[in-house]
């Protein structure tokens, strides 16, 4: 290799100092979350508090651990991520291989089908109204049913399972497999960076989901624990932004900050920790679909 | 070729049939709830009788509720207060907990799909009016008369005016009003650092324009102090000082900034009278000489605690009891931090007022279907006990010999380890451990349990205020139909955004008081002489009905 040049000396210096500043800023609100969740509320109050916790303190963890419904959603929300992913990941399968073969018949018209409902829906109420009229309502079911399939997972997986050459398949097959033993002998072990990747996609989404849970859910003891945390985050905000529907002095009261941080802690750090057990497929994952054999 | 044919030909077969089968199964739905008019007729309000065992329900009975939850006290099925209720009346709720950040949303799906259940708490505003009218939901009005509790509150308290402003344009009224103070009580108020006046010498001023002077001599001893902040941005800061000048300004305002004129019996536009621009030249001397925030606008919450802890402010609008927290934590840095309450100030003309002032802060509705049910007396029955002694203490004090104990005299305690403002050391919550003092379930306040949940400097305020007249009624509503409803839709929205960014564009200076008749022609010119008119015309309309 040539000598490095001036000019890419500079640019190197340039490239470390903008990623550190991307790092710092991208971290500093989980220190400060961190930092927030163990300090005393009258720091926090009055902003003393910034990369390291003042009067440190546990009570705001214990009031949460020791709040039944905390629980109740962090068990919900583990049903819902496995169970949804395991249901998930299946139904995907399902779809996205028949259809990466060519001689499907019907292909085109059924994936033209499948992505126009990407761009279009029928909108909060009707959906609303389907889901009630299958009697999935207050259910588990609402919640794992209606979205199992993300188109845009399925075709990410469809067109890696294209990508696997075709001579494998048809070896198999010449020995005797049937479809679905070549799927699961064959395929599935060669596509391991597109599973790893797309579970991932779906263990997040469910992890994360609060709304269909809001939607379809009439009781507490089905609520998956982000929506807990929304009602601590959002009660606190709307009244932060909303003074006018403030009547008494019980309303505006707002959730202390220390007990919203400890519970956003403990709500994103289980699935932080999974991030870098999945990080090498994620890494090799994001090239998906993208090549074809 | 022809299999393609073919194919596209059986999907949209397909499709077709899918649409056409959703489209009946969402007129099916719909169907069931319009075939009942709103109105009820006389027969139904007098079936509405008294149960033979006293007690609101012979047997049990369970109604299902959509409850707006607040965070600070998340909704529990296990409240004392629940068990007591079902103990008294043999009802129990079927809770549908939803979080108050999301409950418009949840209820608009609710109400839409029909899945109503019979009590909605809560309910939200502008849309119950569009569904009340299509006869969606249950008419109060014809079951009043069988509600004798609820007849003796409205007598005891006066409140026929303000249940006459809650009515539709149809006259009737489809909410009930919940969260009813027996006696009116307005809890946010101007807060001040006692502390920091004493130390100077200044009394508490009772005038805007002695807080004025002593604002100024405060800030030439504290120059990095802010004297006056404020909460919640513009609208909040003019409605705290509004009433004190004479006019209708922030929150308080409505109708496109109409307020109603008691001596000329007229509809004025407030922005553009002579009250309010007292009012915003005032606001603009306090702002020019950093007497009020610069940041007036756009304060958040977080900045405005920081700042009360730090010190680095004397005056501000805020609620009651909040300066029970602000003390305790003040006293760690600084021990003579003290933080009290103050009555309204005066204005110009002498007079002082607090913002607007309504009996009740919330309501409920219940959908029409609910007239259907076969345990709707009972339903009409407990909604009324929700308004008696009984059920108003259960929900607000408690339940006896727990939360609260009588004494020979009738007078009530809390008892020693509810937490209050008097009691500090207590151990349990009111509203979190036993369900009182609650949006959704405390239909009325009575006095006596308010003024023993605020300090004694906000009773101290409370009651001058009440003494003095100073608590401002609220305005009178105006009833428009649905035409002259698009008729003040096509301009109100100009209007008001023009005058919204005007109001604060005087107070910062940006604009001179020199401009002030180039921005009433402006006024003019995006309809406040249209509306003039048409308000005016319905309020005649509306006087002459009666």
């Amino acid at each position: 290799m040539k000598h490095a040049t001036n000019g890419y000396k500079v640019f190197t210096a340039f490239n470390i100092l903008f990623m550190i500043f991307v790092i710092v800023i991208t971290l500093f609100p989980f220190i400060y979350m961190l930092a927030v969740s163990f300090s005393g509320n009258s720091a926090v109050l009055r902003g003393d508090v910034l990369f390291y916790p003042i009067d440190f303190t546990v009570t705001a963890y214990r009031n949460i651990m020791n709040d039944a419904q905390f629980w109740v959603g962090y068990r919900n929300t583990l049903i819902y991520t496995v169970g949804g992913t395991l249901i998930s990941m299946a139904m995907t399968v399902a779809c996205a291989y028949p259809l990466s073969k060519k001689q499907l018949p019907g292909r085109g018209p059924l994936l033209m089908f499948m992505v126009f409902t990407m761009y279009f829906g029928g909108g909060l109420i009707p959906f609303y109204l389907l889901v009630r009229s299958l009697h999935l309502i207050n259910t588990v079911w609402a919640i794992l049913v209606p979205g199992a399939i993300s188109v845009y997972n399925m075709i990410v997986m469809k067109t890696f399972f294209e990508g696997i050459p075709q001579d494998i398949e048809e070896a198999a097959q010449i020995d005797g497999l049937s479809y679905i033993a070549t799927l699961f002998k064959i395929v599935l072990p060669l596509s391991k960076p597109v599973i790893a990747t797309i579970t991932l996609f779906y263990a997040v989404g469910f992890w994360n989901d609060w709304f269909n849970a809001m939607i379809y859910l009439n009781s507490n003891s089905l609520y998956p624990v982000t929506l807990y945390l929304r009602n601590l985050l959002m009660g606190a905000q709307l009244a932060a932004s909303n003074g006018q529907g403030i009547t008494s002095g019980s309303e505006a009261a707002v959730v202390p900050q220390t007990l919203q941080a400890a519970t956003v802690v403990l709500v994103t750090v289980p699935i932080l920790c999974i991030y870098p057990f999945i990080q090498k497929y994620f890494v090799k994952g994001v090239m998906l679909g993208s090549i074809k054999g | 070729m022809e299999k393609v044919k073919i194919l596209k030909r059986c999907v949209s077969a397909c499709l077709a049939a899918t649409v056409a089968l959703g489209a009946a199964g969402c007129s099916g739905g719909g169907g069931t709830g319009s075939s009942k008019p709103a109105g009820g007729d006389a027969s139904a309000a007098s079936a509405v009788t008294v149960s033979k065992s006293g007690k609101v329900s012979d047997t049990p009975v369970t109604f299902t509720m959509l409850y707006a939850d607040n965070s600070t006290y998340p909704f529990k099925q296990s409240w004392e207060t629940l068990k007591k209720m079902k103990e008294l009346t043999n009802v129990s709720l079927n809770v549908t907990v939803v979080p108050d950040a999301d409950y418009p949303t949840k209820v608009q799906l609710l109400l839409n799909s029909g899945d109503i259940p019979d009590i909605v708490c809560n309910g939200v505003s502008g849309s119950v009016e569009e569904m009340a009218l299509n006869g969606k939901l249950l008419c109060f009005s014809d079951y009043v008369k069988s509600m004798p509790n609820f007849q003796k509150l409205v007598k005891n308290c006066d409140l026929s005016a303000q249940l006459e402003n809650s009515e539709l344009s149809d006259g009737k009224m489809y909410s009930l009003p919940v969260n009813v103070d027996e006696k009116r009580v307005q809890t946010e108020q101007w807060f001040v650092r006692k502390d920091l006046f004493d130390k100077n010498n200044l009394t508490i001023p009772t005038t805007w324009d002695e807080c004025y002077k002593d604002m100024k001599i405060l800030k030439a001893k504290y120059p990095k102090i802010i004297p006056i902040q404020n909460i919640y941005g513009t609208d909040d800061l003019l409605c705290m000082v509004g009433s004190s000048f004479g006019t209708v300004a922030g929150w308080d305002s409505a109708n496109t900034g109409f307020m109603y004129d008691k001596s000329s019996d007229k509809w004025i536009h407030a922005p553009t009278s002579d009250n309010y621009k007292a009012m915003l030249q005032f606001l603009h001397k306090l702002y020019a000489e950093g007497i009020l925030d610069k940041e007036f606008v756009t304060l958040d919450t977080t900045t405005y605690d920081q700042r009360i802890l730090k010190g680095q402010t004397i005056m501000w609008d805020g609620w009651f009891v909040g300066e029970v927290s602000y003390n305790e934590d003040g006293k760690k840095t600084d021990s003579n931090f003290n933080v009290v309450p103050i009555p309204a100030l005066a204005g110009p003309s002498g007079k002082a007022g607090t913002k607007v002032t309504g009996s009740w802060g919330h309501s409920m509705i219940c959908p029409a279907s609910v007239k259907d049910k076969e345990y709707f007396n009972t339903l009409i029955r407990w909604l009324d006990w929700m308004y008696s002694e009984d059920g108003a203490n259960l929900f607000s004090w408690g339940v006896k010999g727990v939360t609260y104990t009588e004494n020979s005299d009738g007078t009530k305690a809390f008892t020693s380890n509810i937490i209050s403002p008097t009691n500090p050391k207590g151990s349990k919550y009111l509203d979190r451990d036993y369900g009182c003092n609650n949006n959704n379930l405390s239909f009325v306040f009575p006095y006596d349990y308010l003024k023993a949940t605020f300090t004694k400097e906000d009773s101290a305020v409370l009651d001058e205020e009440s003494q003095k007249n100073m608590l401002t009624d609220p305005q009178p509503s105006l009833r428009l139909t649905s035409d002259e409803k698009e008729e003040e839709n096509l301009v109100s929205t100009a209007l008001k955004d023009y005058v919204d960014a005007e109001k604060e564009k005087f107070i910062m200076g940006k604009e001179s008081f020199n401009n002030w008749d180039a921005y009433v022609k402006e006024c003019d010119q995006k309809g406040r002489s249209k509306l003039s008119k048409l308000y005016n015309q319905v309020w005649q309309r509306q006087k002459s009905a009666k």
